[in-house]
């Protein structure tokens, strides 16, 4: 295993620690404002420094960490759940089906990156569950896309006609003999639109229409730090490292498992 | 033959947008919380509710509305900015040349600079050159858009003072917004312009030009680069994509004024008008340039005009 890979990981795996075990770590209250303390650089006693509110700023990472994972698995969740089935069968049945899905898919594609999170977002209003709904709306066309693409070469296959020769009906086609098979496509661009998803994520909430002001949220970190950036860069550069880090580390792994997994999705990074 | 193909796609483009205009009324529709209350305020009376609601024709069935937002849209009337009160469409006007100004030159610069640097990693694999030009494209590709364009605003506007960081007004301040943005495509299009690249020169046509004597300059400029450049000028159109969301947060970040930076403050202030009008607007700048690059591929590529 390359050592790219290693550190990338490494990385994931440190989050995903960090992001479950946090609280259990002795680290000050994120959420805890002690405006005497503002503005600190980092120190014996709060090791990234303080925020313009007091908070430490170590522990509003560790917290930020469960949020950025959370609107990570979130969103790809949300795509899964819905893109999944409806390329399958789109896939499966094509013929009218198919046509319904294609219009769909390209009204949700019709908008560039992050004005459909936007639109969503304009709506609803912020708050962490509208923001996974925003992001996870962005990646059902992915996954629908991929799923049908990898449905439609497997319905070809042998294995699937004998399966209907057998008299199996077409859920149960789907369910136990196409299914299994896309899963490991479907793996690849789940890691890589888990990266997407905490950095869109991470934006709108930078943008001011994500998360609610006062969650440890990276993104919404940068934004509350922004204002006093030019005396206090620590404020913005210990978030973004951090965004910037676990985002090489997510890109790393799907790159890797896309190259070892499956040469045919060069292109396939949106 | 490539007539029938462009006026296919334009044809094709029609429906979309009129569902998109229906989606987009839908969806603004679907705000909870009366919008006559927000502009009249919580002290009006029930009257001049009632008044209001005439008067913009809130109170019609919602078809009727649609009908009403439709034939507007035909003329170009996208209704009134309810922050401002100046029509929709000239607030949008005024902003949309700066932001395509800005997405041009992103565009530009990604796809000189990604080509180039793609072409000179794939020329000399395997050394310096390329690993790094491999991770700096890595850190491009996984760097938040409005990091890298806090860093910047940090090292050229604080600490070295070479370019202004703020607000838009000559080829100086479009530095900085235009670099920025055009950095995750830059990266991209840079990882794909070489691995496309060292593709095509392991085919054999490329070796047969070689024994043939043509110089390594020929042979790439004229042989290997026009294949090779299929795969990330597919990519450009995405990539457009990408670059206008891009805009709208660089915008914020560098004060520029375009439609991005008037789409956040219309989300912030809730005008709807101004925010259906410019997902509209949005929308049918990524239709039409996908539109371009279609037509751009089926130029460049006569196996796809057979479809």
């Amino acid at each position: 295993m390359p050592w790219s890979v290693r550190f990338g990981l490494a990385v994931i795996g440190l989050l995903g620690l960090v992001a479950v075990c946090g609280p259990l770590f002795p680290l000050p209250d994120p959420y805890a404002q002690n405006i005497v303390n503002a503005l600190q650089l980092p120190s014996a006693m709060h090791w990234l420094g303080t925020d313009s509110l007091g908070r430490d700023l170590l522990s509003r990472i560790v917290a930020g960490s469960r949020f950025s994972l959370l609107i990570g698995f979130g969103a790809v969740a949300v795509g899964l759940a819905i893109g999944l089935p409806f390329g399958l069968l789109a896939g499966y049945y094509g013929g009218l089906v198919d046509t319904i899905f294609a219009r769909v898919i390209d009204i949700l594609l019709a908008f560039p990156g992050i004005v459909l999170a936007l639109a969503v977002v304009a709506i609803t209003g912020p708050g962490i569950g509208n923001l996974i709904l925003a992001v996870g709306l962005r990646t059902i066309p992915v996954f629908a896309r991929v799923s049908r693409a990898e449905t439609l070469a497997l319905r070809q296959r042998d294995f699937v006609e004998a399966a209907r020769a057998l008299g199996c009906r077409p859920y149960e086609v789907m369910y136990w003999h196409i299914l299994p098979n896309i899963v490991g496509p479907l793996m690849i661009v789940a890691s890589l639109q888990t990266a997407t998803a905490i950095l869109i994520g991470a934006t709108l909430s930078f943008l001011g229409v994500g998360v609610s002001p006062e969650v440890p949220e990276w993104g919404a970190m940068l934004n509350a730090g922004r204002p006093y950036m030019m005396g206090h860069p620590h404020l913005v550069l210990v978030p973004g490292c951090t965004l910037m880090i676990a985002m090489m580390a997510l890109n790393i792994m799907g790159d890797y498992l896309r190259d070892r997994l499956d040469p045919r999705f060069l292109i396939n990074r949106d | 033959m490539i007539l029938r193909y462009i006026s296919k796609r334009v044809l094709y483009l029609i429906p979309t947008l009129l569902v998109l205009s229906f989606v987009v009324f839908g969806l603004v529709r679907l705000i909870p919380g009366d919008p006559v209350l927000a502009i009249a305020g919580p002290d009006a009376t029930p009257e001049v509710l009632e008044e209001m609601r005439t008067a913009l024709g809130l109170n019609r069935p919602m078809l009727t509305q649609y009908g009403f937002y439709l034939k507007g849209l035909l003329v170009g009337d996208l209704g009134t900015s309810l922050r401002t009160h100046q029509q929709v469409w000239s607030e949008i006007g005024r902003r949309l040349s700066s932001t395509l100004e800005l997405a041009a030159a992103g565009m530009a610069l990604s796809l000189i600079v990604g080509i180039g640097l793609g072409i000179m990693a794939a020329l000399r694999p395997r050394n310096w050159a390329d690993a790094s030009t491999r991770i700096v494209s890595l850190l491009g590709v996984s760097s938040p858009t409005f990091w890298t364009g806090l860093l910047f605003v940090l090292a050229f506007g604080y600490y070295w003072r070479l370019f202004p960081i703020a607000g838009s007004g000559g080829l100086r301040h479009l530095v900085l917004p235009a670099f920025t943005v055009s950095l995750t495509s830059l990266a991209f299009i840079t990882r794909l312009t070489r691995a496309s690249l060292i593709e095509v020169f392991s085919q054999d046509y490329i070796r047969t030009a070689r024994a043939k004597g043509a110089s390594p300059l020929r042979v790439i400029v004229h042989h290997a680069l026009q294949n090779a450049l299929i795969a990330p000028l597919t990519v450009a159109g995405l990539e457009f994509g990408r670059l206008v969301s891009g805009v709208i947060v660089i915008e914020t970040i560098f004060a520029w004024p375009g439609i991005g930076k008037l789409l956040i403050e219309a989300i912030q202030f809730r005008d709807w008008p101004v925010i259906q009008g410019l997902i509209l607007a949005f929308a049918l700048i990524f239709a039409i340039v996908n539109l371009a690059v279609d037509i751009l591929y089926g130029i460049l590529d006569p196996r796809i005009r057979l479809e």
